[in-house]
């Protein structure tokens, strides 16, 4: 293997399992707020299932697309929008208060509700498992 | 040989006392945001000479956010607001429409974009401390969106739908770094339009 690419690959591990231990430490304080077991099919309905929500037709791929890699686009501003999951987009859930605001956001806007710890834990679940 | 090392440094001095004189301007200007786009009104060139000579004098594209950049606040609301548009430049709006917006963020025309307590108020008096001053425009105060001032739609009813609304590179007027090259830099100068599919606009 080339030089650079040993470097990159170097310099991109320790991202990667920070992301990973995030995940993991959100994980654990959803059980802590009383979830059981999170699925991974679970996590991958609540995203791909739209909702009627204030007369319109919203689901968490209105602005993030059906695939977790891909770059997305706000549904009403057109800006882009990084690919949600951690595989692609390594800053992706490390930082757990940027976390809880986007899960209060989005989740209201797309569930019309706050989502509980045991969704939260399914839906970070499926997006932890999704590569590029 | 005398002489013309005479005529140079008397043309040096004219160039150092304009580039000095275009920089007092520019630090008025800094505190009248409204009165620089009262003067962009008038579309005519001398608005682009002296904008391409303030850059030289200033060397920076940035003067007309530099006020704001040295508010401690600048950084969570360009990181808050940021985050899902672009961080509109805060004398848009006047006072009172800046406050009614930020006691509503859980439904923020159509979006939830609610932020805890503290973050919130930090964000909503950066905000105030840099709102229009409502003496230059009254009207701004009854508005909730920028689009809808006097101001905004003085300067853009030229521009048809197919431009902007229906145009998928554009799709609103709310995405002002879409036509406007410079806007991030707090720079709507006409000579920086480029709307996508269009090109540059020239009215």
């Amino acid at each position: 293997m080339n030089k650079p690419g040993l470097i990159m690959i170097f310099l991109m591990t320790p991202l990667s399992f920070a992301s990973a231990n995030e995940i993991d430490s959100l994980l654990a304080g959803y059980r802590n707020d009383g979830a059981a077991e999170f699925s991974a099919v679970r996590g991958k309905l609540i995203w791909t299932t739209p909702r009627n929500i204030d007369g319109e037709q919203r689901a968490c791929s209105s602005c993030h697309t059906a695939d977790p890699v891909a770059s997305g686009k706000h549904v009403k501003t057109g800006k882009p929008i990084e690919p949600i999951a951690a595989s692609a987009n390594p800053e992706r859930f490390t930082d757990a208060a940027k976390t809880e605001k986007w899960f209060r956001r989005n989740c209201k806007w797309t569930l019309g509700r706050e989502c509980t710890a045991q969704e939260k834990g399914d839906l970070l679940t499926w997006l932890g498992g999704q590569r590029e | 040989m005398e002489k013309t090392l005479l005529i140079l440094i008397s043309l040096m001095l004219g160039l150092t006392a304009s580039v000095a004189l275009l920089a007092g301007h520019d630090e008025r200007e800094q505190g009248d945001y409204h009165e620089y786009r009262e003067s962009e009104h008038d579309d005519d060139d001398d608005d682009d000479r002296r904008g391409w000579l303030r850059r030289i004098a200033s060397g920076s594209e940035t003067e007309q956010y530099r006020y704001r950049g040295q508010d401690p606040a600048f950084g969570t609301y360009s990181n808050e607001c940021g985050d899902c548009h672009m961080a509109y430049p805060p004398d848009m709006l006047a006072k009172e429409s800046w406050r009614g917006l930020m006691a509503n963020l859980e439904d923020h025309f159509g979006d939830n974009a609610e932020l805890d307590a503290a973050t919130a108020g930090e964000i909503g008096s950066f905000l105030e401390r840099h709102a229009a001053r409502t003496t230059g425009e009254a009207r701004t105060s009854q508005h909730a969106r920028i689009t809808e001032t006097r101001w905004f739609r003085a300067q853009h009813h030229e521009i048809p739908a197919r431009m902007v609304k229906k145009n998928p590179g554009v799709k609103s007027f709310s995405r002002c770094e879409a036509c406007h090259t410079r806007a991030a830099a707090g720079r709507f100068n006409e000579h920086d339009v480029r709307i996508p599919g269009y090109g540059y606009w020239d009215d």
